[in-house]
Parts: structure tokens; C-alpha cells; sequence
């Protein structure tokens, strides 16, 4: 009997059935087995279930259009589908939750810096890459277009927008907001919108210090789907009270093979009240609703959303904004029912 | 036949070898990513040209997760790319799918099999990529760590869960 001890549900043990321990561990694992049966039939059963699986997935494989076919001959693709035969990793919805699609002018190329380039130097900037490519100056895509290039406006950063434009700090959101609807509801109109924040805080951010790291809040669980592409620190940055919005650029160059991201963070205590224009007012509004509505938030909020959208109504040529006022109010009846 | 020729050669050579070896494990790979075929079929071509430009001593030894690695950074790129150019549309991975095994081929499927591959889909994403790259490919947790940019530990874990979880259902199904 010796004192080593290992629990069946412990990794380790898992490596060591799978083989993936160096000798001097295994060595240790087959002590701890000695004094554990529950251990050494977790072993058994997970070498089972390995061969299972290797036997599994090599049939499915044999079975499997992809692979049964030569490898030149067009995949078979089944007029009646099969659900559940090829699940995706959907990596796609962790980049649409985290990004706002909006097309953007400024792309990184082009080996001297233009007369057009935008100017960054107030602005904080990361970059977020392993690619190899050197750092460039910005310019213009027109001048220098680029194999993909796209923006992103981090969710929880533009949610402090809201805050701090829309709300005057009386309340913070409870949920991220999408600024993917938020872009839907307004869109182009919102795009002048950030074009105007971005000029605006480009002056008003000069000489600011980087914001300071946050522990990241625990019950953020959207958060957690980012985990895999971004760094709780980062996340964690992101969500510093002082950073107001969060522009990423991801862009590949032609010949280039990993994309590549740049982050602008816009850091300012003082946000100009002109920037909470009607616009984003009623963007604001009609992203609430839909929170509203998704149970998100409680049912009191159809005031301020009301409020917000007549605010934000402006000139409303086609009568949409008016509409939306209207559909406000409907709903509101109904859920007082 | 002078040195250049005959290094170009075996270069071609060694190409055309990963291909026979490596396309279709990594067309499924990438279809699994991306859950189109099609567009798997580019993803892994562009992989080979790319390794067409790379010397083969850089890759040589490591050569299938050198593969895998590529093809993974493509199709996430092109996963990035489109979630953000053109909204997902709701049914695609379904409709992209593969086609049901061909005739006859189904019988060939054991009930055990079947079972497996049935629980394998119920895992988390992430669990299921890397329990079909180490059952699948055969990869070890250090290769499935570089391919997938996870720390050792972390494919671990994962691959623990994934196996703790099936190992239960699958005992939970059994008479």
C-alpha cells in the first residue's frame, strides 16, 4: 500500500487510459490504481469506451460522403437533409455576438503612411494578433484596397454608451446590449452616428491613460462564450468603466494567410452631451424593446422606451418612427393585461 | 536533370503524398467547421497551396498538424468573414449537411456505433472537436493543443468531460 490517491474522476486518469501521460506520471497513476478500484475500473471503462469511439468514428467515416468518395469527385449533397449528421462548431455565432456589422473605411495596408490616412494618435490602440504581418499605417481602403477588411464595435462597451448618453448614468443595462440590432434598427443613420463619436472622441480622449483592469463579473456568462478567442483580461478591459466604445478591425491582406484584429478603445470621463442625438436615441429605444420583449428587462422599461423613441422620433418622413411609437404603446397595453 | 529539378520533384512528390494522405480527413474536418462542403473543399485546397510554398523541412515530422492547423485558421477566417458580411442564415448547417450513408452502408452500422456517433452530437461543440480529432485523427493532447490554440491542460479537460459524459449516457442506454 503506498499513499498515492487519485479520484475516477480526475483527468489525470483519463490521460493516463488515453495513453497521454509521460512515464514518470503513468508510474505515479499506476500507484494511485492500486489502491483505488473505482479508479482502475474508470481505466477499464474508458479504454472501452475508447475503442469505442476510434471504431465509431473510423465507420462513420467509411459511411460518410466526404470520405467515401474519391477525393476529386463533388460531395453528395442530399436533397432531404440529415440533421445531426454533421453538427458545426459554431465559431460563427461567437464572432455575430461579438460584433456589429458594419463596413468600415479604414483598413490597414499599403507599405508608407497616405495623406488621407485617420488619424489615431489619441486613440488607444491594441493589437490583437499573432499574425506576422507588420503594423501599418491606416488609409483608405479606396486607396488601398484589402483582401477582407470589417470592423466590430465590442457589445459591452457600446452598452456604456447607452448608459452614459441615453441614461446619464441613472441606470446600467442589465443584459449586453446587440449592437448588431442596434446597427438594424438605424442603420446607415447610426453609422454617422459612430463616425460623429469617433471624431468627437478622437480630440477628447488625447493623452488619456489606458483603462484599468476590472475582475470580470462572474455572472456574465455571455461573456464566457468569448473565452476561446479573447482573454479574460481583455474582456475584462473591455468592460472598464472608463472605456466608452470599442472599434476591432479585423483585416487579411491579399497575401497573407492569418487575419489580423486591431482594437481602438475610446477612453474619456466626459462624454459631450451632442452625441446623444436622435439617432441613437431611438436606436436605443428599439434595441430595449427587443430586450423588453425577450423578457430581458422588466415591463416598467415601455415608459422609457416611449420616451427615448419620441425623443428620437425627429422628422420621421415615411412615418416609421411614428409606427414604432405606436406599436410601443400596444405593447405596453398588453402586457399590463 | 539538374539539383533544382530534382529538389522541385520531391517536393511534388511530397505534395501530392499529403494529399492522398490528408485531404479527406481534412475536408471533414473543415465541413464540420464550417458545415459546407463545398466551400470545405476550398478551405483544404488552400491548405495544400500553401503547403506547396512551404519548404518541407519546416513541416516535415508534424506534417498532419501542420495540415490541421492551416485548415482550422482558414476556416474560422472564413467563419469571422461571413459573420460579419452576411448574416448566418438560419438552417444553413442543416442544409449543407451530409447525405445520409449510402445504401446498404447503414446496416453496416452497429447499434453500438450508431450510439456512440448518436451521444458524440449531443456534446458541446468544442468538446466535439477535439474527442474527433484524438478519436478520429488520432491526435495527441499536445498536437490537439496546437491545432486548436488550447493549452494542454484545457484539451484535457475537455476531452475528460467528454468522455465522463459519454461514458455515463452510454451506460445510462444500455439494458
Amino acid at each position: 500500500m503506498n499513499n498515492h490517491f487519485i479520484s475516477p474522476d480526475d483527468p489525470l486518469l483519463t490521460a493516463y487510459a488515453l495513453g497521454e501521460l509521460s512515464p514518470e506520471r503513468a508510474a505515479w497513476v499506476e500507484e494511485a490504481l492500486k489502491n483505488s478500484p473505482e479508479a482502475r475500473q474508470a481505466v477499464e471503462e474508458i479504454r472501452i469506451l475508447a475503442a469505442d469511439l476510434e471504431g465509431a468514428l473510423a465507420q462513420e467515416a467509411l459511411n460518410d460522403p466526404i470520405g467515401g468518395h474519391a477525393a476529386n469527385e463533388p460531395v453528395a449533397t442530399s436533397a432531404a437533409p440529415s440533421p445531426g449528421r454533421v453538427v458545426p462548431f459554431p465559431y460563427v455565432w461567437v464572432g455575430t455576438l461579438a460584433a456589429a456589422c458594419l463596413a468600415m473605411v479604414i483598413a490597414l495596408n499599403g507599405p508608407d503612411s497616405s495623406p488621407t490616412a485617420v488619424p489615431t494618435a489619441s486613440v488607444a490602440q491594441t493589437t490583437v494578433s499573432s499574425g506576422a504581418a507588420p503594423e501599418k499605417h491606416f488609409v483608405r481602403v479606396p486607396n488601398s484596397p484589402l483582401a477582407t477588411a470589417a470592423s466590430e464595435i465590442q457589445q459591452p462597451s457600446f452598452a456604456r454608451v447607452r448608459d452614459s448618453l441615453l441614461e446619464d448614468g441613472r441606470r446600467r443595462p442589465r443584459g449586453v446590449l446587440r449592437v448588431d440590432r442596434l446597427a438594424d434598427a438605424s442603420d446607415p443613420h447610426l453609422r454617422a452616428t459612430l463616425s460623429g463619436l469617433l471624431a468627437q472622441q478622437e480630440t477628447a480622449a488625447a493623452g488619456e491613460p489606458p483603462s484599468e483592469i476590472l475582475p470580470l463579473p462572474e455572472d456574465r456568462a455571455d461573456h464566457r462564450l468569448f473565452d476561446d478567442i479573447r482573454s479574460k483580461s481583455e474582456i475584462a478591459r473591455e468592460i472598464a468603466s472608463r472605456e466608452l466604445l470599442t472599434f476591432k478591425i479585423n483585416f487579411k491582406e491579399p497575401k497573407v494567410d492569418v487575419a489580423r484584429d486591431l482594437r481602438f478603445s475610446l477612453i474619456t470621463p466626459d462624454v459631450p452631451s451632442s452625441i446623444g442625438n436622435s439617432e441613437s436615441m431611438f436606436a436605443a429605444a428599439a434595441d430595449t424593446l427587443d430586450s423588453i420583449l425577450r423578457e430581458a428587462y422588466g415591463s416598467t422599461e415601455y415608459d422609457q422606451v416611449i420616451s427615448w423613441s419620441e425623443a428620437g422620433k425627429g422628422e420621421d418622413a415615411d412615418s416609421r418612427r411614428g409606427e414604432f411609437i405606436d406599436l410601443v404603446k400596444k405593447a405596453r397595453a398588453l402586457s399590463a393585461e | 536533370m539538374n539539383r533544382a529539378t530534382t529538389q522541385h520533384e520531391h517536393a511534388g512528390d511530397f505534395v501530392r503524398a499529403a494529399v492522398a494522405d490528408y485531404q479527406t480527413p481534412l475536408i471533414r474536418y473543415a465541413a464540420r467547421l464550417i458545415g459546407d462542403a463545398d466551400r470545405a473543399r476550398d478551405v483544404v485546397q488552400d491548405t495544400f497551396v500553401k503547403l506547396m510554398s512551404q519548404p518541407i523541412a519546416d513541416v516535415q515530422g508534424h506534417l498532419a498538424e501542420w495540415l490541421f492547423t492551416v485548415c482550422r485558421h482558414r476556416a474560422l477566417d472564413i467563419l469571422r468573414k461571413e459573420g460579419r458580411m452576411k448574416r448566418f442564415e438560419e438552417g444553413q448547417m442543416e442544409r449543407v449537411s451530409t447525405a445520409e450513408p449510402r445504401p446498404g452502408k447503414a446496416l453496416e452500422y452497429s447499434e453500438t456505433h450508431e450510439a456512440i456517433l448518436r451521444l458524440i452530437g449531443t456534446l458541446p461543440a468544442n468538446q466535439q472537436e477535439v474527442i474527433r480529432l484524438k478519436f478520429q485523427n488520432g491526435f495527441s493532447y499536445k498536437e490537439i493543443s496546437r491545432i486548436t490554440a488550447l493549452s494542454v491542460s484545457h484539451v484535457g479537460v475537455l476531452i475528460h468531460h467528454a468522455v465522463t459524459r459519454l461514458r455515463a449516457e452510454f451506460a445510462a442506454q444500455q439494458p
